[in-house]
C-alpha cells in the first residue's frame, strides 16, 4: 500500500501482469477481430487475406506472452488458477444480483452486493472460460495452421468447428470484458497505469482481497512502489 | 466456357463457399493451380484448368469441393422404366473401395457382392475389367510395334506414333497433356481408355450378342473412382458404337457411355434401392462373356498396373514365352516416379531388347522432370504409365472420403524435414 492526493493506493496488477496484458491487447484482441471477419468472410479477397495474415501474427504474439507468462510467473499464474476457481455462497449471491451492475447502470442505484475477492464472481468465471478457451483455441489454432497436411479430416474438421465456436464465445466475451474494464475506470487506469489503485476503490469492489490479503508495504528510497 | 466443347460437361467440381475456411488444402493437391482464391478467403475452381480429378475434393477436410453432377435419380428412373438396358461397367478400383461406404474394412474386396447387388438394382454387367484386357491387348499392341520399328529396324506398315509411348486411359492424364503439354500428344497411345472400350462394347457385341436388345436401348453406367470419367464420358468423340450402327444403316445417336456414377454415387444408389451391399446375393451370371476377365485387368486401378499388364503382354509378344513370374516388383509400390528395364530376346530375330518404363503417379509432384525429359528428346524411356491421382485409381477423387484417412501422401515433409 502506498499514499498519494487519493490517500492510500494498493498494488493490484505487478508490472509482468501488466506486461502479459499488453500481451493478450496485441495478441488475442487482433485475433479475436480478425477472427470474425475470417468466420463471417466480408470484402474483397484480399481484405480477408490481410486479416487471415493479422489472425496469426497476433496468434503468435499471444501464444508467445501466454508462454513466456506461464514460465516466468508461474506463481502468479497458480495464484490466478487458485483465484478463479475458489467459489463459496458468496459467489451465488453475487451471481444472483448480477454484482448489482444491472442497477447501477439502468436504474441509476447502487445495491448491496457480496463481498468480492480480488476478483469478483464474474470475472472468475470469465478467467476460467480465457483459461481453457485460450488453451482451446491456442492448439486448435495451430493445428489448423500447421497440421492440415498430417492429421485425419475428420479431426482437422472438429478442430475448427471448436475454434470457431470457442472463438465466438471468446470474442464475444471480450467486448463485454473491455466495456466493464472502461466502465470500472479506476480498474482500467489501474491495468494500464502502475498498477495500483486507490485503497477506497478497492474496499469498495474487492473487499474481502482487502481485508484479507493485502499489508502495508514500506516505499524504497527513491519512492519506488514495493510489491504486496 | 472457353476451352470446352458444347457436349461437354463443365465445372464437374465447384466449391461450396459456406464450407469453404480458405485454407489451401484443395491448392496443395490441385495439378493444374486450378483452385483461385487468397489464403483465408474463398476459393473456386475455374473449369478452364481444371482438370475434374477430384482431389481437392477427396482431400478436403471440411467437405467444400463438391462433385456438382448427380446422376443418381436419373440411373434409377432408368433402372425401373422397363425398356431400357440398364449395363454397369464397372472399374476394377470401385470393388476395393465400396464396401466402405457399407461399414466394410477399407481395402475389402468385394467383387461378388458388388456385382450381386448391382444385378439385384437391375443392371445388366459389363466389367471394366474385361474392357481392361482388351485395352492393353491394343495398347500393348502399339507399343510393340513402335518397339519393333524403332528399336529393332523393322518395317511397320503405318508410321506409327513416337516413343516413348504414354497411356491413355487416366482421363485427367489426358486433359493434362491436351491443356498444358499439347506437344505430348503424338506420343499418347491411340487406345481409348477402358470405360470408352466398355461402352462401344455394350452398345456393339454387348447389345446384339449377349442382351439381344437394340443398341439404342442400351443404357452405359460407368461406375468409376473418378470424377474426371463423367468428362470423358461427356467428350462427343466417344460415340464409336453410334458410328458402328450409322455404318450399317442405323440412324441413332448417342455416346457410348451415357453417364458415369463415382464410388459414392454407387452407394447413395444402392442405399436408395433399399440395397445392402453386405447382404447382396453373389453375382450369378457367369456364362456372361463380358463379366470376365484376366489378373492384367484387374491391376489397372493401381499406380503401376497397365504398365506391368502392358510388359506381360510385350513380353509374350516379343518372346513368344509367358512370363515365368506374373509379377513385376520395379513398377509397384507408391513410390512418385518408379523406373524398370526389362530385357527381351524378339523370338524372330534373336536380337535382345531392354525395355526401358517408367510409372509416375500423381501428377502435381512427380510429372514434370518426365515431361521436360520427353519434349527435349532425352527421354530413355519406351513407354510411360501416368496416373493423374497419388496411387492411383484406387485413391482417384471419386472414391469413398475416409474421415480419419489423411491421404497426404508425400505432404508432411515440409513440416517434418527429418521424416
Amino acid at each position: 500500500m502506498s499514499h498519494d492526493s487519493d490517500g492510500p493506493r494498493v498494488l493490484k496488477h505487478p508490472l509482468s501482469s501488466r506486461l502479459f496484458h499488453w500481451g493478450l491487447i496485441l495478441g488475442f484482441l487482433p485475433a479475436a477481430l480478425t477472427g470474425f471477419v475470417l468466420w463471417l468472410k466480408p470484402g474483397s479477397d484480399g481484405f480477408v487475406n490481410l486479416a487471415m495474415r493479422i489472425h496469426i501474427g497476433a496468434a503468435a504474439i499471444f501464444t508467445l506472452s501466454a508462454v513466456l507468462y506461464t514460465l516466468l510467473c508461474l506463481d502468479r499464474v497458480v495464484a490466478f488458477v487458485r483465484r478463479i476457481f475458489s467459489y463459496d455462497d458468496r459467489d451465488v449471491g453475487w451471481l444472483l444480483v448480477g454484482g448489482g451492475y444491472p442497477q447501477k447502470m439502468f436504474l441509476g442505484r447502487k445495491i448491496p452486493v457480496p463481498p468480492m475477492g480480488k476478483l469478483n464472481s464474474g470475472q472468475k468465471m470469465m478467467g476460467v472460460a480465457m483459461l481453457f478457451g485460450g488453451i482451446v483455441l491456442t492448439a486448435t489454432g495451430w493445428i489448423l495452421y500447421a497440421f492440415i497436411p498430417l492429421a485425419p479430416k475428420a479431426f482437422i474438421y472438429w478442430a475448427d468447428q471448436l475454434h470457431l465456436v470457442v472463438g465466438i464465445v471468446l470474442g464475444l466475451s471480450l467486448f463485454m470484458h473491455i466495456f466493464l474494464g472502461i466502465y470500472n475506470w479506476g480498474e482500467f487506469k489501474a491495468m494500464f497505469g502502475d498498477g495500483t489503485q486507490p485503497l477506497a476503490e478497492a474496499e469498495d469492489h474487492n473487499p474481502a482481497w482487502v481485508a484479507r490479503e493485502i499489508e502495508p508495504v514500506q516505499k524504497a528510497a527513491g519512492g519506488r512502489q514495493l510489491p504486496a | 466456357m472457353q476451352g470446352l466443347r458444347p457436349q461437354e460437361l463443365a465445372e464437374i467440381i465447384a466449391i461450396d463457399r459456406k464450407k469453404c475456411k480458405g485454407c489451401d488444402a484443395c491448392k496443395a493437391f490441385c495439378p493444374t493451380d486450378a483452385v483461385t482464391g487468397k489464403y483465408g478467403a474463398v476459393h473456386r475452381v475455374d473449369g478452364e484448368r481444371c482438370l475434374f480429378c477430384g482431389q481437392c475434393l477427396v482431400n478436403c477436410p471440411f467437405g467444400a469441393p463438391q462433385d456438382t453432377v448427380d446422376i443418381v435419380d436419373k440411373v434409377i428412373a432408368r433402372l425401373k422404366d422397363g425398356r431400357t438396358t440398364v449395363v454397369a461397367a464397372i472399374a476394377p478400383a470401385v470393388r476395393v473401395a465400396v464396401g466402405e461406404e457399407f461399414g466394410l474394412e477399407p481395402g475389402a474386396l468385394v467383387t461378388g457382392q458388388l456385382l450381386g447387388a448391382l444385378q439385384t438394382a437391375g443392371f445388366k454387367i459389363l466389367d471394366t475389367n474385361f474392357a481392361a484386357d482388351l485395352c492393353i491387348m491394343e495398347e500393348g499392341s502399339e507399343l510393340i510395334t513402335k518397339i519393333r520399328h524403332y528399336a529393332l529396324g523393322e518395317a511397320a506398315g503405318h508410321a506409327p506414333g513416337p516413343l516413348p509411348q504414354f497411356t491413355s486411359c487416366c482421363p485427367a492424364w489426358v486433359r493434362y497433356a491436351e491443356l498444358y503439354c499439347p506437344q505430348l500428344l503424338p506420343h499418347m497411345s491411340s487406345a481409348k481408355s477402358p470405360l470408352m472400350m466398355a461402352g462401344a462394347l455394350a452398345k456393339t457385341y454387348g447389345a446384339t450378342e449377349v442382351w439381344r436388345t437394340n443398341p439404342e436401348n442400351v443404357f452405359v453406367v460407368g461406375v468409376m473412382p473418378c470424377t474426371a470419367k463423367k468428362f470423358e464420358a461427356s467428350r462427343p468423340e466417344f460415340a464409336s458404337a453410334a458410328a458402328y450402327w450409322h455404318k450399317r444403316g442405323s440412324a441413332g445417336s448417342y455416346p457410348d457411355v451415357d453417364v458415369v456414377l463415382t464410388t459414392r454415387d454407387l452407394a447413395r444408389l444402392l442405399k436408395k434401392l433399399n440395397i445392402n451391399l453386405t447382404a447382396a446375393a453373389e453375382f450369378s451370371d457367369a456364362d456372361n462373356p463380358l463379366a470376365r476377365y484376366s489378373g492384367a485387368g484387374t491391376i489397372f486401378g493401381n499406380t503401376g498396373g497397365v504398365m506391368e499388364a502392358a510388359l506381360r503382354t510385350a513380353h509374350f509378344v516379343i518372346t513368344g514365352q509367358e512370363l515365368a513370374a506374373l509379377e513385376l516388383n520395379p513398377v509397384r509400390g507408391l513410390k512418385g516416379v518408379k523406373a524398370a528395364g526389362v530385357t527381351l530376346r524378339d523370338a524372330k530375330t534373336g536380337r535382345e531388347i531392354t525395355v526401358k518404363v517408367a510409372v509416375v503417379h500423381g501428377i502435381k509432384e512427380n510429372l514434370g522432370p518426365i515431361v521436360d525429359e520427353v519434349v527435349a528428346g532425352r527421354s530413355p524411356y519406351h513407354f510411360i504409365e501416368v496416373m493423374n491421382c497419388p496411387g492411383g485409381c484406387v485413391n482417384g477423387g471419386g472414391q469413398p472420403i475416409n474421415p480419419m484417412g489423411t491421404s497426404w501422401l508425400d505432404k508432411y515433409k515440409a513440416i517434418l524435414p527429418w521424416s
